[in-house]
């Protein structure tokens, strides 16, 4: 919320600048974002006097004069379409380069063929007032070249408030002095507020059908309006100040007021509304049209002022186009309600219109405060517009109107809630100055919450209330004394870290991906499940929660090619989504992608291009760090390529997979051909056991080499499970040393060096010994594989 | 005779300390020690003699003997040494880059998150996650923030099809943890999070790290001592701080906390004391039991330590940003 420093001051005035002012407000938790300017825009215009005129040919007809003006540096040729300029007028000249708001400058024109250094403006150009009808008119006295802000007194500051929804009783000029008030200690100028007795005896019949949601509305007739006036220049200048523009006259009233006490009020044009009002829910599918143009259409249960059939509001929201002020309407009704928060609350995202009104209405207005405020906007408007006020028809629910609240405060939970004990007598001046009514009782006090408080209802409201004023910083700083039991439940480190640390040894940097990816792409990649969708996704491509990182780490590895680097190696830990016989998964994955070269460029070691079996030792590496064993075969997914490609499993589960990039997606994602990928379920690494250690034996090792021919087709895994199986007790490693096939060799069939370390635990490992074994597993091999010794 | 072997003694050691290759050596030995060698032959020729001057001739040949093995021994030794020294004069050009490696490292946000863990964990407090996909219930309702409530508009919620949510903080995870566990409870919940907002200092994934202290007698001071002791641990200096009364629905009283930078006051964490209506919908007894909450964006506070302006830079994954801060 924007307000108005001069306003504000003539609320409360304490003897300090600006900065401080704000500093105090963002101690008591109505943060100021910052403070400029009300007129900042405003710059290069001062007052000038009209020398002589003489008019424009080639005008088409319209009063069109060129002007020579004394802008007190000197006379300038200006042209003018006001109707009311004439010699020896003083006026605002605006020169070359100046600024009149935001968006526009002054620039040196041609008008009718003739030159306008600058111009003359008007009331409106220059923000001022409402006043369109011809350039400022100001008083002989005027001091010519003296800037327009010195001259008009256009130095207000507008205070940006960045309020809590808890503190709509801030919403105000009355609300934030208030809070000035207490904590400078200072009174408040309440302002004077004279009942406005009627002039005129005519009324509109009011009915609340739904008094919970409106449980008072007051309503009152202003009949024969002057609709030619204008706002005056004070109330415009306040409303600017407040970041208001100002309108027309009766809507800058409502709006006055409004900023001022806090009271949204609405003025309908009377012809519209002689049915009288009724309060009621919306039925489904009742319209309204708005005053931008747009139409609605109500869900059951909006709180809608209506004419009893038709609509003409959206109850504390937005009026309809129908039934607003006009240019020449002549008679006002005007609305002043107390609408519940409840009923108002979360009606203005459903329409998606966010007013002034409906900011107030859903935090809370104050329910005591409609009688003081239409009779404030009735002072006002006939101030301003003149008119005959009717009576104050009052139509209320005291049954639903907020009962004042008492909540208790206790001495000593005052005390251990913050830590320190605050004197009794701050307590009691800090709750006498915000407007609570304290009772003090033995164990501490009980508290009258004033109406307009919504947001205080339980005894840690008004603990902050006592923290707040007596200030957040003030409070010492100690630690916790705390029982410190261990706790096995709960993790000291981050189950991901190692993990993550193995593969960051290994030479890939970790990137944070968005979790979610366009659906197209998700689907792709893992066409298996359906992806959790978002409703509500901040753009298209982000619509599909992920079922794997390699989408977005391909996106990743794309930025990076694109900026010329050429060696890409990187992972990604994070979770991935599934929905699967309609329960939602969410699990922990890891995944990484390498291209480019082997090993970074150097001129002891070649480079190669990096390879399935570069990447499969990074995996191998990390599933190492499981302590068990795992097995690879021919995987069939559908991102990758169908002969480059491995399933990663522990016994029957599928952990993982790894390989190259299907060439259809490098070249659909303009990658290079040689482009691999790994990704691992992370729970199997969350809770590794601690491995067992066993006896490291004193006895020699044995190494023999097999040359083993096979055909083609037997995966070497299998030779080594089968290796495995048949020397368990005496195989300590077990090496692939070697793989030919080619020239010298049957076709078909390729050899395999297998270099086994053997030991026997309990003994010297005799060779005949050794000699034994070695048979009996190339009869068994000979026999399951095939195979023939080289 | 006597003289004569003497004569041998000090022409073989001659020799031999002459000798200045391996080869010269061995060729020396054989010479004397082999099995045609002159101390061999004389060796052999003592049978030859006089029963009673054996022992004497043996005695004087055997001396002889070991002075000759000693000084092959000691030229030996020394042709080693020297050749030893003579391969310290080979140099290789040390200058030259070794054999280089792919360098690797883990994201900033991670690290940071990494070290808060550490942090706060030296400190007595353990690490609790929880589900991204969230149910109204533990992102909003178990948190005081009913449907409706205004304070949903602080949070602007990505809804998935089915009715759930991504989360909007890592706050459910609180809800979780005190559902399960009895006081005294000290956690922190690193996490992603997910709010619809997309500029220069908002991403619609973003991370928080959220803090929790249930137990006897936790008070407002308290929070304060432990905010103003991580920031200073994080930071590694004194920062300046400010808190500042807030709103949030699950803490009451509310704060903000403010650390100043170079261009002024810097919002950097909310917390509070844990809201009654949290504690109770935890079975937590308020009567016997306060707490406080604090959370933060592990983004910003990444921000801040390394000088990263633009909050975006963090999701770009650009290697040459990665490495830097590795």
């Amino acid at each position: 919320m924007k307000i108005s420093e001069k306003w504000l001051r003539s609320w409360i005035d304490p003897d300090i600048d600006t900065e401080k002012v704000c500093d105090q407000l963002t101690n008591l938790g109505l943060e100021v974002e910052g403070f400029d300017s009300s007129y900042a825009h405003l710059s290069g215009v001062c007052i000038a006097e009209i020398k002589s005129i003489e008019s424009v040919d080639n005008a088409d007809g319209k009063t069109i004069t060129n002007c020579t003006v004394d802008t007190g540096q000197g006379n300038v040729q200006v042209i003018c379409g006001a109707p009311n300029v004439r010699v020896g007028m003083k006026s605002a000249y605006a020169k070359d380069g100046a600024s009149l708001n935001e968006k526009d400058r002054v620039k040196k024109t041609r008008i009718y063929g003739v030159e306008s250094d600058g111009m003359l403006c008007s009331g409106v150009e220059l923000g001022i007032s409402t006043d369109a009808s011809g350039i400022l008119d100001l008083p002989e006295g005027s001091q010519v070249g003296v800037d327009v802000k010195d001259a008009l007194d256009l130095h207000d500051v507008v205070i940006d408030i960045d309020l809590t929804p808890n503190r709509g009783d801030c919403l105000s000029i009355r609300g934030i002095a208030r809070e000035l008030g207490v904590v400078n200690q200072l009174p408040v100028n309440e302002v004077d507020v004279e009942s406005v007795e009627k002039q005129i005896s005519e009324e509109l019949p009011i009915e609340l059908e739904n008094p919970v949601g409106c449980p008072r509305y007051l309503g009152r007739v202003i009949a024969n309006i002057d609709s030619s006036a204008k706002t005056p220049e004070w109330m415009v200048q306040r409303l600017v100040g407040c970041g208001l523009r100002p309108i027309d006259p009766v809507v800058d009233v409502t709006n006055y007021v409004m900023l001022e006490l806090g009271q949204p009020l609405h003025a309908f044009d009377l012809t519209d509304v002689r049915n009288g009002i009724v309060v009621r829910d919306a039925r489904e599918g009742e319209k309204l049209s708005l005053l931008d143009g747009t139409e609605i259409k109500f869900d059951a249960g909006t709180l809608l002022i209506t004419d009893g059939d038709t609509p003409l509001a959206i109850a504390g929201v937005m009026g309809g186009e129908g039934s607003g002020i006009r240019k020449d309407t002549k008679h006002v009704f005007l609305e002043c309600a107390f609408f519940s928060p409840d009923a108002i609350v979360g009606t203005p995202r459903i329409y998606g219109l966010q007013t002034d009104a409906s900011l107030r209405y859903e935090r809370g207005v104050d329910p005591e405060l409609q009688h003081k405020a239409i009779q404030r906007a009735t002072h006002l408007l006939c101030e301003v517009v003149g008119g005959q006020p009717g009576p104050v028809t009052v139509a209320e629910s005291l049954e639903h109107i907020p009962s004042e609240r008492t909540v208790a405060l206790r001495r000593d939970r005052l005390a251990m809630l913050i830590g320190e004990t605050i004197d009794d007598l701050e307590v009691e001046g800090i709750f006498t100055r915000l407007g609570f009514k304290i009772e003090r009782d033995t164990v501490g006090w009980l508290v009258g919450i004033p109406s307009y408080r919504f947001d205080l209802s339980i005894e840690e409201d008004l603990v902050e209330e006592v923290c707040r004023v007596h200030g957040y910083n003030r409070i010492s700083a100690s630690h916790p004394v705390a029982s410190l039991p261990f706790d096995i439940e709960l993790d000291r480190v981050s189950e991901s870290l190692a993990l993550r640390n193995r593969i960051a040894e290994l030479g890939y940097y970790e990137v944070i991906n968005y979790s979610f990816i366009e659906k197209e792409l998700n689907d792709r990649f893992v066409p298996a499940f359906q992806a959790p969708q978002v409703e509500n996704p901040i753009a298209s491509q982000y619509e599909s929660m992920r079922k794997s990182l390699i989408p977005g780490l391909i996106a990743s590895a794309r930025h990076n090619l694109s900026r010329q680097q050429e060696t890409v190696r990187l992972f990604e830990y994070g979770k991935c989504f599934s929905i699967e016989r309609s329960k939602t998964i969410q699990e922990d994955r890891i995944a990484g992608i390498a291209l480019g070269s082997n090993r970074p460029e150097g001129w002891a070691a070649p480079q190669q291009d990096i390879d399935f079996f570069d990447v499969k030792g990074d995996v191998e590496r990390i599933v190492a760090l499981l302590g068990t064993n795992v097995l690879y075969e021919r995987s069939d997914s559908a991102y990758l390529h169908p002969g480059q490609s491995a399933r990663i499993k522990i016994d029957s589960d599928v952990i993982g997979r790894l390989g190259k990039l299907h060439p259809e997606i490098t070249m659909a994602m303009e990658l290079p051909e040689e482009t691999f990928v790994f990704e691992l379920d992370a729970l199997p690494f969350a809770r590794i056991e601690a491995p067992h250690a066993e006896h490291i034996a004193p006895f020699p090792y044995v190494r023999r080499d097999l040359a083993l021919l096979v055909s083609e087709s037997v995966p070497v895994q299998d030779l080594s499970v089968a290796i495995c199986e048949e020397l368990s007790d005496l195989l300590s490693d077990l090496t692939i040393f070697d793989l030919y096939e080619g020239e010298n060799i049957e076709a078909h069939k390729k050899s395999v060096g297998i270099g086994l370390l053997l030991q026997d635990k309990k003994t010297t490992l005799t060779d005949e010994a050794v000699a034994t074994r070695i048979e009996s597993l190339l009869k068994k091999l000979t026999s399951q594989f095939n195979i023939t010794q080289r | 005779m006597a003289s004569e072997l003497e004569t041998l003694r000090i022409d073989a050691v001659a020799r031999i300390n002459g000798a200045n290759t391996e080869r010269a050596l061995e060729e020396l030995r054989v010479a004397y020690l082999g099995r045609n060698g002159q101390i061999t032959k004389r060796l052999k020729s003592i049978k030859s003699l006089p029963k009673k001057d054996r022992p004497a001739e043996g005695a004087a040949i055997n001396a002889v003997k070991t002075a000759i093995e000693t000084a092959l021994e000691q030229q030996n030794e020394a042709l080693l040494r020297s050749a030893r020294s003579s391969n310290l004069t080979e140099a290789i050009d040390v200058t030259l880059p070794g054999r280089p490696r792919h360098g690797g490292g883990h994201h900033p946000v991670n690290q940071t998150i990494t070290r808060i863990e550490s942090i706060f964990v030296a400190a007595g407090y353990r690490i609790a996650v929880g589900p991204e996909i969230e149910d109204d219930y533990h992102n909003f309702e178990a948190l005081n923030i009913p449907a409706n409530h205004p304070a949903r508009a602080m949070h602007d919620t990505f809804y998935l099809t089915d009715g759930s949510l991504l989360r909007t903080h890592t706050s459910p995870v609180q809800v979780r943890v005190m559902q399960t566990m009895s006081p005294p409870i000290r956690i922190i919940c690193p996490g992603r999070v997910y709010r619809k907002d997309l500029d220069r200092t908002h991403t619609p994934m973003f991370h928080q790290v959220e803090g929790l202290v249930i137990d006897r007698g936790i008070s407002f001071a308290d929070l304060k001592g432990t905010v103003l002791g991580f920031l200073n641990e994080y930071f590694e200096r004194e920062v300046e701080v400010r808190f500042r009364p807030s709103y949030f629905p699950f803490t009451e009283p509310s704060a903000e906390v403010d650390i100043m930078g170079a261009k002024g006051w810097t919002e950097i964490m909310g917390c509070g004391m844990v809201h009654p209506n949290v504690l109770c919908e935890c079975g937590i007894d308020t009567e016997i039991f306060s707490g406080f909450a604090f959370g933060f964006g592990a983004d910003r506070m990444t921000m801040l330590k390394y000088g990263i302006d633009d909050l975006r830079m963090l999701f770009e994954n650009d290697i040459r940003f990665l490495q830097q801060l590795a």
